[in-house]
């Protein structure tokens, strides 16, 4: 190594202390801008993509904030539900491919999405591994969450339950894993997906019944009465919703399935003229709003990046501090260095020759700190997690 | 052994004047010449210009006055650039400080005047410098720094690095001043054969007149009028 760049490095490592503070204020203050820019990014991106692909959206009335980040983002929410009837109706008007949503519940923590087969195709979600929901109490887990809970095909799995001191709810119900998907990327990858019907028996509208001429005979104080064509049992303990393949079928409801609770109805028109009139035709209807998640998730992200400039502006001064820091040491450094300087001129070296040995020193520190920011902020863009979540 | 006369000497001061900026000190020098592989004392009191007049020679100040040739080159028309030039390449320097830099080993320090040069440190030198210490006994240090050396070794580690550049000039200010006399006289002698080595000349400022014997001529810096005299090397120089 040649002169300069030898007794710069030399230095460097002689002073360690000096070095690692200087390397750490520099590193600090360049990994908060770059980071926040490579998230901010990063969630742009991906979120607007998500939108896109996501033309129109009706649901209740309410946020539409709420609504485009529950439905797009399987972000929990309290916001109110649409019906089926709704959703059918929708359908009838033949202006688009209508796909049911039904979100609020969690196996694992992970959010369960009720839905049918479309979902899957519009999303362009192929299995990796097994095949998609077919029965009820079938899930199918997004990549993230397979590998997270380290799930195979065939392994069970329990729903969360909803509210843990509420008797009225139904238990948690088993799960059986029948399909993995493929990465794509987005919250997909952290989703758990079923069909409608088991996200309704989850809720406790869908449900079966336990073998009742067995049930007679284990447990006859459960008999009200008896006939030869009929038998009557006490309500009480014979609902039955563990999921198998024999009972799938004897899963029922009382009542009309069109007043069941949906979260959303995701609509992709064929043409601007559907997505026009079936946007006005919802948005004039009393409790119901369709909105385009493009135009709320700019709204959202306009906010958003309000702030980012706020943050930006703070890094500025964060930087503008460390730089007065680097400056303060560098000054320091050459007083403390003084008598180093002078033997280097007393033995003649060339004019200058301390002043670029102080800054190639700081140099080095600068690109070291430049690469390790660079580095440390790629790592924490993909390992923080998903923003959205924490939204 | 005589000292080897030739016509141009390696430094050559006439009507020679310097003034610090406060005005509170002048020097002035007459004549002083000294000629290749002759060696120097300048005696005299603290404060009478001893070390201003070295650093005159080395170019770290420059006269205000007068005529300063040093290895050819004029000091008081040659440009700051020249002037350290000279200083790097051609003058060896020995402190009473040392100045070793504290991050570098005992070898690396002897390098230094090569690192300043900017060029390439390749095996050669490295082997030049590990010559230098082994000359002075310091082979098995070489990898240390300067806090791990005792004070003796530390100037034999500057003396090495004053000799890297097979300078034509030692100049050496007060080279034994922080040792005590065992191994200042021992560090001198190491100098003076050294520099009778090399045929370099050698001028040194010393407060010990006990080292002025070992010198070809001494000069009181307190008079300055006076002149330049020239005593045997082996009976004792005598400060004139």
């Amino acid at each position: 190594m040649k002169g300069l760049p030898a007794l710069a490095l030399r230095h460097a490592l002689y002073a360690k202390g000096r070095t690692v503070l200087v390397l750490l204020a520099l590193t600090i203050s360049m990994v908060v801008p770059l980071c926040s820019e490579l998230l901010m990014g990063r969630y742009d991106q991906s979120m607007r993509a998500r939108a896109a692909a996501s033309p129109l959206l009706a649901g209740a009335e309410g946020s539409a904030f709420d609504l485009v980040l529950e439905t797009l983002f399987f972000r929990p929410s309290d916001h109110e539900k649409v019906t089926f009837g709704f959703f059918e109706e929708l359908s009838r008007a033949q202006k688009g491919l209508t796909i049911p949503l039904h979100l609020g519940h969690s196996m694992r923590k992970y959010p369960l999405v009720g839905t049918s087969q479309e979902y899957h195709e519009q999303r362009g979600l192929q299995p990796a591994e097994g095949h998609l929901p077919q029965l009820n109490g079938d899930v199918v887990l997004g990549a993230t969450v397979a590998t997270a809970l380290g799930a195979s095909l065939g392994d069970e799995f329990f729903s969360d339950p909803p509210r843990l001191y509420d008797l009225t709810r139904p238990a948690p119900m088993r799960l059986l894993v029948v399909g993995i998907l493929a990465p794509t990327e987005t919250a997909d990858d952290g989703a758990v997906f079923t069909a409608v019907q088991t996200s309704w028996t989850l809720d406790g509208y869908y449900h079966g019944h336990r073998d009742a001429e067995s049930l007679a005979e284990t447990s006859p104080e459960l008999v009200i009465s008896e006939a030869p064509d009929r038998l009557a049992l006490s309500g009480a303990l014979i609902e039955d919703n563990s999921f198998s393949q024999e009972k799938a079928q004897d899963f029922h409801l009382h009542g009309e399935q069109s007043r069941l609770p949906l979260s959303s109805v995701l609509i992709f028109p064929p043409d601007a003229e559907s997505h026009t009139i079936l946007k006005g035709r919802i948005n004039g209807r009393a409790g119901c709003q369709a909105v385009s998640p493009s135009a709320v998730l700019d709204d959202l992200l306009g906010i958003v990046f309000k702030i980012k400039q706020l943050l930006d502006r703070l890094g500025f001064l964060l930087s503008a501090a460390t730089m007065a820091l680097v400056v303060l040491v560098a000054a320091l450094s050459l007083r403390l260095r003084q008598r180093e300087m002078q033997t280097m001129d007393a033995l003649g070296a060339p004019a200058g020759f301390k002043l670029r040995l102080v800054g190639l020193e700081l140099g080095l520190i600068f690109v070291t700190a430049a690469a390790l920011a660079t580095g440390l902020s790629l790592l924490l863009a993909r390992i923080l997690p998903d923003l959205v979540t924490l939204l | 052994m005589p000292v080897p006369i030739v016509s141009s000497p390696i430094i050559l001061a006439q009507d020679l004047e310097f003034r610090h900026q406060d005005g509170d000190f002048k020097l002035q020098v007459p004549e002083l010449r000294l000629q290749a592989g002759e060696t120097l004392a300048l005696v005299g009191p603290s404060g009478c210009g001893k070390t201003t007049l070295l650093t005159l020679i080395a170019g770290n100040l420059q006269p205000i006055a007068g005529q300063l040739k040093v290895l050819g080159q004029n000091q008081a028309q040659a440009s700051e650039a020249q002037r350290r030039d000279l200083r790097l390449r051609r003058i060896g320097m020995v402190f009473q400080e040392f100045c070793l830099l504290d991050y570098l080993s005992a070898r690396d320090n002897v390098l230094l005047p090569l690192l300043l040069t900017s060029q390439p440190i390749d095996e050669s030198a490295k082997t030049k410098a590990m010559d230098l210490l082994c000359a002075v006994g310091l082979e098995s240090v070489a990898h240390r720094r300067p806090a791990a050396l005792s004070m003796g070794e530390r100037q034999r580690v500057a003396i090495s690095r004053a000799l890297l550049m097979d300078p034509t000039l030692v100049l050496a200010d007060e080279p034994t001043g922080s040792l005590d006399f065992e191994r200042g006289a021992e560090v001198l002698n190491l100098l003076i054969a050294a520099c009778a080595e090399r045929q370099a000349s050698l001028i040194l400022v010393t407060h010990d007149r006990t080292l002025m014997t070992k010198c070809d001529s001494v000069i009181d810096a307190q008079e300055f009028s006076a002149q330049q005299t020239s005593a045997p090397r082996d009976n004792g120089g005598a400060e004139r």
